[in-house]
């Protein structure tokens, strides 16, 4: 059934589409924050520290991520209303669960709970920040 | 003459076919470190130590685990006292029962899943509506195709056998008055009523020997171990030597491994020691003749949030914010019809297989794989696989060697002494 398999798959343009834009949106810093796991940074100056509490992240274990955000300025944003979505884009599906941020720990990170990965493989985590009536989309990308 | 040029060509052709189809894919004569890294995530060396269960305080007491043996195979818990846990959970058949579908007072919807190291799982049944062993132990003492028994009458039975009784206040301290001989919120109708005629403290008192019982049951089960296979012990040898040769394994059966890491992606979602993610998928299993087709896991979340015995409930030892995996599951449409994925370890012998036992032999299993039929709820997520008959076998031959005894001391595997 090749039909079927083409309407699954996405297509070689639809990737490529996905990564240039991908690349307009944000760029991986080359250079994360001593101690963090990951940092992106927005076109906008915003970036995004991610620290996970398990070390190495691992398929198949529920855990949770700290998250920083700062301004162009350096200056740690503590009111931004952050929302996480994640998927497998070569399986065309999601997380198996929904994280959220629950709160704020006492050193200025929300606290993002729910995280389990449930496949080997490519994973895109998209992060949508609103913060100074500003929203920024920044998209991390990793293989486990 | 013509004739003969086109059945010549013909035969030609389908000499050919045949032997692309019976060519065995040869197996990799050295694995790359990709490979060598999934590979180790498989073997029974990267099993981490049995998680804590936080909403089940006993699920580490030996006294409760002992407690939990004897109520596992004692038939006395049922309606014709000839219904136990082990009638269907059998020990010699890997906790499971080689029937398509389970037969306890009746023949009932499902079919039989194999207990062992299920204990790492967050969610329980195919549909995932529990999220804590203790919690599914409550149930089939309660369904009138199981044990058809109610938690009243299993109360009682506690309380009047002097074995248990001890056992149970051991573990759990007094146990309560138990003024009434059958009653439960869920069953028939009489029962429903004498549960109704129940003073609200003496509902809760039944209920908390209830989910005792199946505390015990869980600490139980969390003894049942699968052993190493003689996968684990190739899968450890190639670590040192990433020559994929060895004596340990066939070729057939390397070349299965390579496809079952590779192209055949049967480790998207068979992954980990288990062989399981222990998350709901859409394989495109056809429904079980006579059944509506399962709604799956979209209606299992919905009745683990219900449940009254959930993490979040008043018989868990959990904190609210221990709940992880019920407070953060995801909920879509796409878990129309999606299945908890079944570990592998021992599959050779838990035949047959899927959620209603509808496929026999693991052959079919595989056959199943390699069409990925459209799925009659939602959509498949397995895509055809475009694997040669020689393949589906090379990758049986596989499946085969992840079969061993368990790794459980053998006091655990049939039903326990009483002369204590
Ligand atoms: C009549 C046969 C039968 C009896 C008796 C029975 N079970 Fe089961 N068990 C099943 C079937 C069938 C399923 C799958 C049902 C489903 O998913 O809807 C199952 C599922 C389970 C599961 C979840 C497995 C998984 O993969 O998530 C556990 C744990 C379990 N049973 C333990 C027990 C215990 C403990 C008892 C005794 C209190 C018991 N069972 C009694 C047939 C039985
Ligand atoms: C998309 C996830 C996924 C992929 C990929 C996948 N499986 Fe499965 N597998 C499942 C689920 C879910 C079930 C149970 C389905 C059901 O009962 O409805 C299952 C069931 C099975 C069973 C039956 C086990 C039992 O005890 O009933 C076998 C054997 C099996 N898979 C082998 C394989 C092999 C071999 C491959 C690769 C060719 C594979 N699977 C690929 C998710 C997957």
């Amino acid at each position: 059934m090749p039909l079927l398999r083409q309407t699954t798959l996405p297509s070689p343009l639809t990737k490529l589409l996905f990564v240039f834009f991908g690349l307009m949106l944000y760029s991986l810093s080359t250079e994360a924050q001593p101690g963090a796991d990951f940092e992106l940074a927005h076109t906008n100056g915003l970036r995004v520290r991610i620290y996970s509490q398990l070390n190495p992240v691992q398929i198949n274990q529920m855990h949770s991520w700290e998250l920083e955000v700062v301004n162009a300025q350096g200056m740690q944003i503590d009111d931004a209303e952050i929302i996480v979505v994640g998927g497998m884009p070569d399986h065309d599906h999601g997380l198996p669960t929904n994280p959220q941020v629950t709160g704020m720990l006492p050193n200025g990170r929300y606290l993002l709970e729910g995280i389990r990965f449930h496949m080997p493989g490519r994973w895109l985590m998209q992060f949508s920040v609103r913060a100074d009536s500003t929203l920024s989309e920044l998209e991390l990308e990793f293989n486990l | 003459m013509n004739k003969i040029v086109f059945t010549s060509i013909i035969v030609a052709l389908l000499a050919a076919v045949s032997i692309w189809q019976l060519w065995w894919a040869p197996a990799p004569a050295q694995w790359n470190s990709s490979q060598l890294a999934l590979i180790r995530s498989l073997s029974l060396s990267a099993l981490p130590p049995l998680p804590s269960d936080p909403s089940n305080a006993v699920a580490d007491s030996e006294a409760a685990a002992e407690l939990g043996h004897q109520l596992f195979f004692d038939t006395r818990l049922s309606d014709k006292s000839n219904v136990s846990c082990a009638t269907c959970h059998q020990p010699e058949n890997y906790f499971a029962d080689n029937l398509p579908l389970a037969v306890g007072e009746s023949v009932g919807p499902r079919h039989t899943p194999s207990l062992v190291g299920l204990s790492y799982s967050p969610w329980f049944y195919w549909d995932g509506r529990k999220d804590s062993q203790w919690a599914q132990a409550l149930a089939p003492l309660e369904a009138s195709h199981e044990h058809n028994f109610d938690r009243t009458r299993l109360a009682r039975l506690i309380q009047r056998d002097p074995v248990l009784s001890s056992k149970y206040e051991a573990v759990f301290g007094p146990l309560p008055e138990i003024p009434i001989e059958s009653a439960s919120p869920v069953t028939h109708e009489a029962a429903r009523q004498a549960w109704q005629s129940l003073d609200p403290t003496q509902q809760d008192e039944i209920n908390r020997v209830f989910s005792n019982a199946g505390k015990a049951l869980a600490a139980y089960q969390r003894k049942l171990m699968p052993g190493r296979t003689r996968f684990d012990d190739y899968a450890d040898a190639v670590q040192a030597n990433s020559s994929a040769k060895s004596d340990l394994l066939s070729t057939a059966e390397r070349s299965g491994l390579a496809l079952f890491i590779d192209k055949a992606q049967c480790i998207d979602c068979h992954n980990g020691p288990l062989l399981s993610n222990h998350e709901f998928h859409n394989t495109g299993i056809l429904s079980v003749s006579g059944q509506l087709p399962s709604m799956g896991r979209f209606d299992g979340i919905r009745q683990a949030r219900d449940d009254a015995f959930n993490c979040l409930s008043p018989y868990s030892d959990a904190a609210a914010s221990q709940c992880m995996e019920l407070r953060f599951a995801r909920d879509s449409n796409d878990l129309v019809g999606a299945h908890k994925t079944p570990t592998l370890r021992n599959v050779a012998a838990t035949a047959p297989y899927m959620h209603g036992g509808q496929i026999a032999t693991l052959a079919d299993v595989l056959q199943h794989y390699n069409d990925a039929p459209v799925s009659m709820l939602s959509h498949n997520e397995a895509k055809p696989l475009g694997l040669r008959s020689a393949e589906l076998r090379q990758l049986e031959a596989f499946l085969r060697t992840l079969t061993a005894p368990l790794a459980t001391d053998p006091r655990w595997l049939s039903a326990p002494h009483l002369e204590e």
